[in-house]
């Protein structure tokens, strides 16, 4: 605690400071005498020699102007020879005065006199000019009290209300110095004009410090004014990055947020609320059940809850996003705030702007993906060994003899088969094969299935105002081609924000944001993708072509047995032969989009402290899904012979789907309707501040869908077949009976989603003395989840926020925050199918009647501070914070006699503990060299504390396939156990571990055993330490941007090589060539030998053994942006400022833990895409009209 | 002013809406997914009982594939599920670790017929439709009944008079509560239970049904022979198996 305290001793009240200075900006002393204009009409003539006094006097007599000569700045006995005659006041003062060190000033009907180093005069018949203009921000905001000086003199002034400015008798060629708190300072040598504008660049950790304000959703906030722990981020940091998506915008520059790194695959909107994991965590893990407990932070789009893919919204329109993280400030949306809140705000025009426009456009070209990366590969000579071996071992006879479900025999085991049956001769065999191991599938792929992506970003804005009304009106248009040929995204976007001022204190805005977005996913030729359902090799095996050295296309090998397919072919079947490079074209998967919001709000102020205000959203979201399998394509063909069957008595082939495609169409439709109502008042008493919100609001959202597959379908006139028979039993080739309805959904299924909540809210805000502050909120949310009883329908939530701020700032939070699961009580469900034997409908259980399951809740305390050190060079803030979850939900295996295996109960406890530090710099060396480095470092430890569920084989296993975690209290939530390893086997290469302290192979004992002398606990999956680095260097127009993510103290578990041959053909891997051969090798290797009697047990062990787990922690340059930005000063063209950009993103990791070049944060075995992600290479231009 | 008096009568107005709660939990009450229903009928009932996949055609197989009937070859074995090859092999330790199928699909049967047994209390269907109540109670009492002596069958001693009163049987289970678990009981209990449930459903069924595959009358008789053998009770297994043929002498024909 004395490093806390010491930098809260250190630190200073911002905040303070800037208000006082920014306040009355016309401090400095003498320098700015408000400018009277000398009256024109007042002339004097005089000739002669005479003291300068005397000509004081006598001008004084004539003209009724005094010079007051009390400051003595020169000697008045001085003689000086005149001759004036019908002479203006200014040019007698100035000729008197001559070359001498002293200027003047009209005030009040007197001139003063006062030093000046260098005296304007009027020489050679110049005139002295008065400047005006106008001085703005960036934005075109005008800026009111602004200094202006004229160097070297104690002449300036100060922009008023509306930006505008004077300055009187100033020389045509002087240098004027521009002053602004929270902007950069700037000079300008006037070349005779007398109407200047400026445009002033903000100082951006300055002004960050006066004007952020927070969003809540239901409050705009003064950031000083509120406690709690919050991230504000503002469109420049938001438009650093060129990602469509405005959560990948996010990632790496905000603390406390975790954004989980999946491939780059394409977007996919879901089709129903239930909250898939978008893998953006805010302070940890708050669920222990991501299934069942909506895992994902709230986003707030302007106000109301987004419902649908975040996907959806273009970065271009968002002016700021608040990242809410303790309690204090998320309780505000209580049931659904316990992961956090993003809020999202819309841009906005203000009342009395000019009209701006901003244009942005980008592109962006992404490299296409390295297949040879992926680490799940053998090559074709060493796959082709294997087989060979395996061949001779008799490993295939099953299913070359097999006349049953006839399963695919590769093209090596049938030249093999057919060298054996005397067919081909050892000679053209080896021939073959080695014609064969040539092959490499991944070239294949990645020549005709894969390409370059390809993005464009096009946007447009238009906003400004009148004194009572604002607008906001952008266009968005987003394209992208994904690295898969044929396959492309598209997005289109409008946004429409008005504000009305129909009469004093009252607001209107209505608001109207409409969302179009076009996915095309047809092309499902990838690499490890094309899958065999009925054959020895799983993923296509590695010495497969697309096309023969002609370029034709030639079949591959994929579910059948080809002699069966080809015989059956000529008896009339459908070809059944899988062409990779036809399928690339054979399917169109097409997906819409369309999202419509509609928000209309009033505003009302009345009886000074009182604000009402109601608003209504409605939002539509209706999702089309056209997935077409042409007739020719492989899915068609392979389903139209699966349903036939050939009559050998007639020869006959009975096929009783009808020629044609498929058409598998599926609509949704979401529908979401808020109302809000909220009371407000504000009332400040001497040094009592008061604020008050009370509420309530109605939200539902109802969502339908239907989903339903058609046969014979054509393209061209579209129309389906329709009257199929779907539920009787056909007989299928090559075996067994089938109904068409099992195999794909010709009858068509709905499904149905409706939530509703009710709640009432209060907040009382408190404050002293502007010192401290006290908030209080309490809120009750009601909702259709836990069934019938009330009790259990409405949860309470409160929390308290306190801060006290001399020249520290610390918060505190207590609250409870509770959070949503579904059905407590017993719920049946209709099967879609009758009962096989009776034909009568049937029900089953869906969940059983669980009348203890409740709201999950958490406590969070959070104390932090704000502070600012070096003159305000370094700015930054701590956050610690403890956050305790209780009642958690989690799955719970009961006793079987219950009748059901598991069932969801509120019983696990989590503590987690974490804080973070934002450091930001801002050093100018000189006038074209500026620094400003950014630094965010997260921590979280996570614990558990209480868990009911014992461990067993099975939660070490199958938990999560991809970490393999075994809850254990007292551990991470989301920790990494693996099996101790003891080696190899110096005789057989068997994978060996430990029980009871003695070296074992007795795998199956050590995969039931799951205490501490199996298992190893290494610690958290997930990181420990977190954030970025990000360097911002400006050299004149120029600006160097680098992001450098780092992730600490957690631990990855690579992909093993399966070690049962039957598994390694359907899975290779890369590590096949390590493995243990003869006695030795495990001096040289942990790699097990591969078995070709299949022992499930033993490939277990090893998958979760010791040896595959890595510390996982890795640095990686994020990106680098490159801009040039030209503002033009002169004057107000129609172009105020010009960026252009590049940027380069996923560039690299520049230092990882593991010796073994993996990328730790790609999920290896999760998705087949475990190829390294490329750089992205975008550039781009904002325009500012 | 005007509008301000509209704003001030639309929001009371919204929040005595909002406050009246009868209206409010009505709305609430709306189930999240349509296809998620709660027992409301004894049609519902007989919908859960229809399950033939549940109550005739996953009776527990254990027994079977431990006998001769089957042959599997050795090369094969490997690709066989851990429980069955141990059974196949009469392994010492038949289930290393993993759940028995058949003694969770039993209880599977046994908590549909819990379910109805419990809804058709709390629907009071016995007073508003006594005819129903019959035929839905009697089903799920057979069915509780015949899941049960599988049970008994397969995981206990055999019955023998002398020690039943202390031989371990199985879980007796009555309710559907999940969060209830209860001990074994006697084997003396177990069979109780079963001709206690036998019995009722013999005394509620009718003695014909639309299918087969539904319990009536005389499949109640049949189970209840059945159980009396098992109990050595010769001359009572006897009775029951005598009236079942002396009402019926037709075979079902399994081929269909």
């Amino acid at each position: 605690m004395g490093n806390i305290a010491a930098i809260l001793v250190y630190s200073f009240f911002t905040f303070t400071m800037i208000f006082s200075v920014a306040g009355p900006a016309c401090a400095q002393e003498g320098t700015t005498p408000p400018q009277q204009t000398l009256p024109q009409e007042k002339t004097f003539t005089l000739s002669g020699t005479y003291s300068i006094e005397e000509i004081f006097d006598l001008m004084d007599k004539e003209t009724g102007i005094y010079v007051n000569r009390s400051s003595k700045v020169i000697d008045f006995s001085q003689e000086v020879t005149v001759y004036f005659r019908k002479t203006p006041v200014a040019e007698v003062m100035d000729k008197v005065l001559g070359d001498r060190l002293v200027d003047w000033t009209y005030r009040g009907g007197n001139i003063i006199l006062f030093r000046s180093q260098h005296p304007v005069r009027l020489n050679n018949g110049e005139q002295l000019i008065t400047v005006t203009g106008m001085v703005m921000d960036n934005d075109g905001v005008a800026l009111p009290g602004v200094t202006i000086m004229v160097k070297g003199e104690k002449k300036g002034g100060v922009t008023n209300g509306s930006g505008f400015y004077k300055i009187e008798r100033v020389h045509p060629q002087s240098v004027l110095i521009i002053n602004s708190i929270g902007f950069l300072s700037r000079q300008y040598r006037l070349d005779g004009e007398h109407t200047k504008n400026f445009i002033l660049e903000p100082a951006v950790a300055q002004i960050e410090a006066v004007e952020v304000t927070a969003n809540t959703g239901y409050q705009v906030l003064k950031k000083r004014e509120t406690p709690g722990a919050y991230n504000v981020i503002d469109s420049t940091l938001i438009n650093r990055a060129v990602s469509p998506n405005i959560l990948d915008r996010l990632e790496g520059i905000s603390g406390g947020i975790l954004v989980s790194r999946t491939p780059g695959t394409i977007n996919w909107f879901p089709k129903t609320p239930d909250g898939a994991d978008n893998g953006f965590y805010i302070r940890g893990f708050n669920t222990i059940s991501p299934n069942s407990v909506n895992p994902n932070p709230l986003i707030i789009l302007d106000n109301f809850p987004y419902e649908g893919n975040i996907t959806n919204i273009n970065p271009n329109d968002i002016a700021s996003m608040t990242i809410l993280k303790d309690a204090g400030s998320t309780s505000i949306w209580g049931a659904r705030s316990g992961n956090g809140v993003i809020v999202l705000t819309t841009k906005t025009g203000k009342y009395g702007e000019k009209m701006k426009i901003n244009f942005n456009v980008s592109m962006s070209l992404g490299l296409k993906p390295k297949l040879h990366d992926d680490i799940h590969f053998i090559e074709s000579k060493d796959y082709i060994e294997i087989e060979r071996t395996l061949f001779s071992q008799g490993f295939y006879e099953q299913d070359i003899n097999n006349t049953f479900n006839r399963p695919a025999i590769t093209p090596v085991v049938s030249l093999l088969l057919r060298n054996r049956n005397g067919e081909l001769n050892n000679l053209e065999l080896e021939n073959q094969l080695n014609q064969l191991k040539l092959n490499d599938v991944r070239r294949d792929f990645s020549e005709h299935a894969y390409r370059n992506s390809f993005g464009e970003q096009y946007s447009i804005n238009i906003r400004g105002g009148t004194k009572d009304f604002s607008y906001f009106l952008s266009l968005g248009h987003d394209r992208a081609r994904t690295k898969f040929v044929r396959n492309y995204q598209n997005r289109t976007n409008v946004v429409y924000n008005n504000i009305f001022k129909p009469a004093k204190n009252l607001e209107v805005n209505a608001y109207i944001n409409y969302t179009q977005n076009n996915l095309q996913i047809g092309n499902n030729v990838a690499f490890r993708g094309v899958q065999s359902k009925n054959g020895r090799s799983g993923e296509l095996y590695p010495y497969a072509s697309f096309t023969d050295k002609q370029g034709n296309k030639v079949p591959v090998v994929k579910d059948y047995n080809t002699l069966f397919t080809d015989s059956l072919h000529r008896l009339g079947y459908l070809d059944w032969n899988y062409y990779p490079l036809d399928e690339i074209s054979n399917n169109t998967n097409k997906n819409t989009l369309q999202n419509l919001i509609l928000k209309a709000s009033i505003n009302y102020k009345f009886l000074r402290f009182f604000q009402a205000s109601l608003s209504y959203q409605n939002q539509r979201q209706i999702i089309n899904g056209n997935n077409y399998y042409s007739a020719n394509s492989y899915f068609t063909r392979d389903l139209v012979n699966t349903f036939s069957s050939y009559n050998i008595a007639t020869g006959r082939i009975t096929q009783q789907l009808p020629a044609g495609g498929i058409m598998i169409n599926g609509d949704y439709d979401w529908k979401a309707n808020n109302v809000r109502g909220t009371l407000g008042v504000n009332r400040n008493i001497k040094s009592h501040g008061f604020r008050l919100l009370v509420g309530g609001e109605v939200r539902e959202l109802d969502a339908e869908g239907s989903e339903r597959a058609q046969a014979g379908y054509s393209d061209i006139n579209g129309t389906p077949v329709t009257n199929l028979n779907t539920n009787i039993l056909y007989p299928l080739t090559p075996v067994g009976q089938g109904k068409l309805n099992t195999f794909l959904d010709f009858d068509g299924s709905t499904s149905s989603f409706l939530s509703r909540y009710i709640s009432y809210f209060s907040v009382l805000e408190y404050n002293w003395d502007q010192r401290l502050e006290l908030n209080l909120i309490a809120r009750r949310d009601g909702g259709n989840l836990f069934g019938a009883r009330t009790n259990r329908k409405f949860s309470p939530f409160w929390a308290i926020a306190g801060g006290w701020s001399v020249d520290k700032e610390e918060f505190w939070n207590v609250d409870f925050v509770n959070r949503y699961y579904g059905s407590s009580y017993l719920t049946i469900s209709r099967s879609p199918d009758v009962d096989p034997l009776t034909g009568l409908p049937t029900s089953v259980i869906l969940n059983p009647p669980n009348e203890d399951l409740r709201w999950e809740k958490s406590k969070m305390l959070n104390i932090g501070s704000d502070f600012s050190l070096f003159q305000q060079h370094l700015e930054g803030s701590f956050d610690f914070f403890t956050k305790k979850s209780f009642d958690l939900i989690q799955r719970f295996d009961v006793a079987p006699q219950t009748g059901f295996s598991t069932v969801q109960l509120n019983s696990a406890r989590t503590v987690t503990r974490g804080g973070e530090l934002t450091l930001n710099g801002n050093w100018k060396f000189s006038r074209s060299v500026g620094w400003r480095p950014k630094l965010n470092i997260s921590w979280i430890s996570d614990k558990l504390l209480e868990y009911d569920q014992k461990p067993t084989r099975q939660s070490v296993i199958l938990l999560d396939s991809r970490i393999g975690m075994v809850r254990l209290p007292g551990k991470s939530t989301k920790a990494m156990f693996s099996y101790k390893w003891a080696g190899l086997d110096a005789k057989t290469g068997d994978p060996q571990g430990y029980l009871n302290g003695e070296v074992s192979k007795n795998y199956t004992a050590m995969l039931n055993n799951f205490h501490t002398d199996s298992l190893v606990y290494h610690g958290s999956a997930s990181p420990r330490i977190f954030g970025n680095v990000m360097n911002d260097i400006t050299y004149k127009r120029w600006n160097l941007s680098v992001n450098l993510y780092y992730r600490f103290k957690y631990y990855f578990r690579k992909p093993g090589l399966p070690i049962n041959y039957s598994d390694l053909l359907k899975g290779p891997h890369q590590d096949f060539s390590k493995s243990w051969r003869m006695a030795g090798d495990e001096r040289y290797t942990n790699v097990p030998s591969v078995s070709v009697a299949y022992n499930d047990l033993r490939n277990q062990f090893y998958q979760r053994s010791e040896v595959l787990v890595e510390k996982a922690d890795n640095i990686r340059l994020q990106d680098i942006r490159l801009s040039y930005t030209v503002t033009n000063t002169k004057e107000i063209s129609k172009v105020k400022q010009i960026e252009l950009y590049s940027y380069l993103s996923n560039v690299g990791i520049i230092w990882r833990a593991n010796k073994l070049g993996l990328d730790p944060d790609l999920q290896y075995t999760a998705v087949l895409e475990s190829y390294r992600i490329r750089p992205t290479i975008s550039i781009g231009a904002i325009l500012k009209l | 002013m005007r509008i301000t008096a509209k704003i001030s009568v639309v929001i009371p107005a919204i929040l005595l809406i909002l406050l009246s709660c009868n209206k409010q939990n009505e709305w609430l009450d709306e189930p999240r997914k349509k296809e998620e229903l709660t027992i409301k009928s004894v049609k519902d009932m007989q919908e859960l009982l229809n399950n033939t996949t549940i109550f005739n055609t996953s009776m527990p197989a254990i027994g079977l594939i431990g006998c001769d009937n089957i042959l599997v070859k050795d090369s094969e074995l490997g690709r066989v599920n851990v429980i069955e090859k141990n059974a196949y092999l009469w392994t010492k330790d038949i289930y290393e670790g993993q759940i028995s199928t058949d003694y969770f699909t039993a209880y599977k049967g046994i908590v549909y017929a819990n379910v109805v047994l419990e809804s058709l209390k709390n629907l009071k269907i016995e007073s508003n439709d006594p005819a129903s109540y019959r035929q839905i109670s009697g089903q799920a009492c057979f069915y509780r009944a015949y899941m049960y002596s599988e049970l008994v069958n397969l995981f206990c001693k055999a019955y023998n008079s002398a020690t039943a009163n202390t031989d371990k049987g199985i879980c007796i289970k009555r309710s559907s509560d999940v969060n209830q678990i209860v001990q074994r009981s006697s084997v003396l209990e177990c069979y109780s239970q079963i001709l206690e449930d036998a019995t009722t459903a013999s005394s509620l069924l009718g003695k014909t049904g639309l299918f087969t595959t539904q319990p009536t009358k005389l499949s109640a008789w049949g189970l209840l022979a059945r159980v009396y053998l098992s109990m050595n009770n010769y001359e009572k297994s006897f009775q029951f198996a005598d009236s079942v043929v002396k009402n019926n002498t037709q075979l079902i024909d399994f081929t269909f």
